[in-house]
């Protein structure tokens, strides 16, 4: 299969800052996000500061086209395209897939 | 990219074919909201020569089919007739392309309001987070114009 080919996309949930760009950019609206905001205080700074916390992220791969959109726009690299190359399900449902599954499609570094 | 009037746009076609440009590679429509730009790619497999050839819809929208020029133009027009309203002159397929019927807008002009767009909430609304909610500037979906949604919020309940 040709390097630049279009296929599965991964996410690496540790790199997402649930800033909601991919989900507002994808085109076909097959992203899905939640989030909650927590405060956290550094040692040393003097007001505590509010970071996101990923709850869930979905991609619908049954409505997915493939653009890669999603994985252009991420400022975080958070999304990749995966090795993976192939899915199938029973039902619509099944295509939907979240955090669990896509960190597994994530490409390992360096591959 | 040539230029050509709507009226010159099959025999200019055919001028393509006959200077060897054998394959139609795609024609496509563009909305340019004043008028409807048609273009056609047209190639040619001896020397990997490619050529694009523009016309544009201003008020009636009607186009010479080509279908007796390039095998294959069949499916750009029916798309070009369902997708744009253009109506295609002469000899053609007059069967919906993807739609099951004729009926309704067509669906690719700027003008026409796309249903699901309005009525399916939209992923990027819900803000990352429910408390930070308040403090941010609603948005508004890629393709979905302003005039569409009739009050901020109606259209996404
Ligand atoms: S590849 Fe395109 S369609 Fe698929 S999730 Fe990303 S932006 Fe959406
Ligand atoms: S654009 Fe990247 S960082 Fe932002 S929400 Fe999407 S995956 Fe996460």
């Amino acid at each position: 299969m040709p390097s630049n080919a279009h296929s599965l996309i991964g996410l690496n949930p540790d790199a997402c800052t649930s800033c909601m760009i991919c989900v507002r950019e994808c085109p076909v609206w097959c992203i899905d996000l939640a989030s909650h905001t927590h405060e956290v205080t550094e040692e040393g700074a003097r007001r505590p500061k509010v970071v996101h916390v990923l709850d869930e992220f979905t991609i619908d791969f049954g409505a997915c086209m493939y653009c890669g959109i999603c994985v252009d726009v991420c400022p975080f690299d958070a999304l990749a395209w995966s090795n993976e190359t192939d899915q199938s399900a029973h039902s619509a449902s099944g295509l939907v897939h979240g955090i669990d599954q896509l960190v597994k499609w994530f490409p390992a570094s360096g591959s | 990219m040539k230029q050509v009037p709507v009226e010159a746009w099959a025999a200019e076609l055919a001028a393509c074919r006959d200077a060897g440009y054998d394959v139609l590679d795609m024609i496509a429509g563009v909305d340019r909201s004043e008028w409807i730009e048609v273009i056609a790619s047209v190639m040619r497999t001896s020397d990997a020569a490619c050529e694009l050839v523009a016309t544009r819809l201003d008020s009636d929208h009607v186009i010479a089919s080509i279908t007796d020029v390039y095998a294959g133009a069949s499916w750009y027009e029916r798309e070009l007739a369902e997708m744009f309203g253009v109506r295609i002159a002469g000899a053609h397929d007059e069967r919906p392309l993807l739609r099951r019927t004729d009926e309704g807008a067509p669906i690719l002009l700027k003008s026409t309001v796309l249903g699901a767009r309005v009525l399916t909430p939209w992923p990027g609304d819900a803000d990352a987070s429910d408390d930070a909610k308040a403090n941010r500037r609603r948005q508004r979906a890629v393709g979905v114009a302003e005039d569409w949604l009739v009050s901020d919020g109606g259209s996404h309940e």
